[in-house]
């Protein structure tokens, strides 16, 4: 037995700061492998071509329902109510609000006619976890809100959950950019229930929680709704990179 | 026989209330940590509580801040009998390094005896320091995780992957702790310990005999 077992040696001591040390020195190396992760705005998406619809594996069947341990990287599926039903003869989006001069009621079919757009980008939550190689098939925000002719007042949209709770808003800058899609399909299967089934917003370039989920309703305003969890204090505009870096 | 019995139904305080405080308290806040842990976590028909994110999030996060107030509460509470927790829980001794040896060989297959041990054997004290770190870890990268919209992502995705290593670290420590405190009948009297304060005198002499030869040189009573 060598000096180390002396008795009444602190030896627990040196344990709990070296335990702490290689956790540190863990979280350091951890970072720095998903430092590809650390996205800028000519990253965060890229437009990728149409295939036939239901072509492409479903992943999301692979990496959405069976949490594994040693591969975390899944959907957390969030709801802060209880998930709408969906019937494709009852589902209506509308778009509407007072930077719009007239007001549209869509059925699902008319929504998936405008043009079709897919981008692959990683799916980030503001948690910390993420969903690399995401294929959002999806129709571009800006496409659906144009078709009722924005106005001069037109400064804001707002999404809302079917849910009747769940909002979000974007600027209409933000919400005209190439990214902001209302996406219907993910990975080549059509949207399961939990991921916002028929439709959701997604935008890459911000936090998951910017992408409302069930979307029924896109408002056009001149002032900025804050979404649901902005009232609780959470970021307006929720880029993952830094948004001084944006350009154009 | 009731003279044989009588001293060993004898009880000693093995625990201040300090400690009891700090255990329980820990326990209670670990099991709804975790299980709100689990709330925002497990997918789709694993998960009851799917579609009350914003209530089970604000439970978690309660809890969280319950965690890293309860030492600094209970230490300022009861400050000798923190003290004398951590005392006795990081010194290790040529007896703890044997025991730790030798704990993990088939009780038929061990020549000898496990070495005598004090307050907390030598599994007791590694199991306390783990913890602590642990909790440590976790309220670092839970923190990491809480303020995430304003790090860079490759952080927080790193603090998520270690907050739930972490747990998934625990959890056989936490069977572990179970099934020692309430299935295996050698050590089950010591929950009577962490109920009460005191165990039995004869359950601590076997356990725990350098422990009872201490309390025995300096005189103090059993109950």
């Amino acid at each position: 037995m060598g000096d180390l077992w002396v008795p009444g040696k602190p030896i627990g001591r040196r344990l709990f700061l070296g335990l702490l040390g290689a956790g540190a020195a863990g979280l350091a190396f951890t970072k720095w492998s998903y430092r590809a992760d650390d996205a800028d705005s000519g990253n965060v998406a890229e437009a990728v071509p149409l295939g036939p619809m239901g072509q492409t594996p479903d992943i999301e069947s692979l990496i959405g329902q069976h949490p594994n341990i040693l591969y975390p990287e899944r959907f957390r599926y969030y709801s802060v109510a209880d998930i709408p039903g969906y019937s494709e003869r009852s589902w209506r989006l509308i778009v509407d609000g007072e930077g719009l001069d007239s007001s549209l009621r869509l059925r699902f079919n008319d929504v998936t006619a405008f043009p079709n757009v897919a981008y692959r980008s990683t799916f980030r939550c503001v948690n910390g976890w993420r969903v690399r190689n995401c294929v959002w098939r999806g129709v571009r925000v800006r496409d659906v809100i144009d078709a009722a002719h924005l106005n001069r007042r037109a400064k804001y949209v707002t999404f809302s959950s079917g849910d009747g709770i769940y909002t979000d808003s974007l600027s209409l800058q933000q919400a005209r950019s190439d990214h902001a899609i209302l996406a219907f399909e993910l990975n080549g299967s059509p949207l399961i229930t939990e991921q916002g089934r028929p439709l959701r917003v997604i935008f890459p370039d911000m936090y998951g929680y910017k992408g409302v989920k069930w979307v029924r309703r896109l408002e056009v305003k001149s002032h900025r709704d804050l979404g649901f969890w902005e009232q609780r204090g959470w970021e307006i505009d929720a880029y993952v990179y830094n948004p001084s870096a944006v350009t154009g | 026989m009731s003279a044989l019995s009588a001293p060993a139904r004898r009880l000693v305080r093995r625990f201040g209330t300090g400690e009891l405080v700090l255990h329980w308290g820990y326990a209670v806040l670990f099991a709804v940590l975790l299980l709100t842990g689990l709330g925002l976590y497990l997918p789709p028909g694993q998960n009851p509580v799917l579609a009350r994110r914003e209530l089970v999030r604000e439970i978690h996060l309660d809890a969280a801040i319950g965690l890293l107030l309860l030492p600094v509460l209970v230490a300022g509470a009861w400050p000798r009998s923190v003290a004398g927790f951590w005392h006795d829980v990081e010194r290790f001794d040529a007896d703890d390094a044997g025991w730790l040896r030798r704990v993990v060989v088939p009780r038929r297959l061990r020549r000898r005896p496990l070495p005598s041990q004090d307050r907390f054997n030598a599994g007791q004290k590694l199991n306390s320091i783990v913890v602590a770190a642990a909790t440590v870890g976790f309220i670092v990268t839970g923190c990491l995780m809480w303020q995430g919209e304003h790090l860079p992502t490759s952080l927080s995705e790193a603090a998520d992957s270690w907050h739930i290593w972490l747990m998934l670290a625990m959890l056989p420590l936490i069977a572990g702790h179970l099934v020692l405190s309430l299935l295996l009948p050698s050590t089950r009297p010591a929950m009577r310990g962490i109920i009460t304060g005191r165990v039995r005198l004869d359950f601590a002499r076997r356990r725990h005999a350098k422990w009872t030869a201490r309390m025995a040189e300096r005189g103090e009573p059993a109950d």
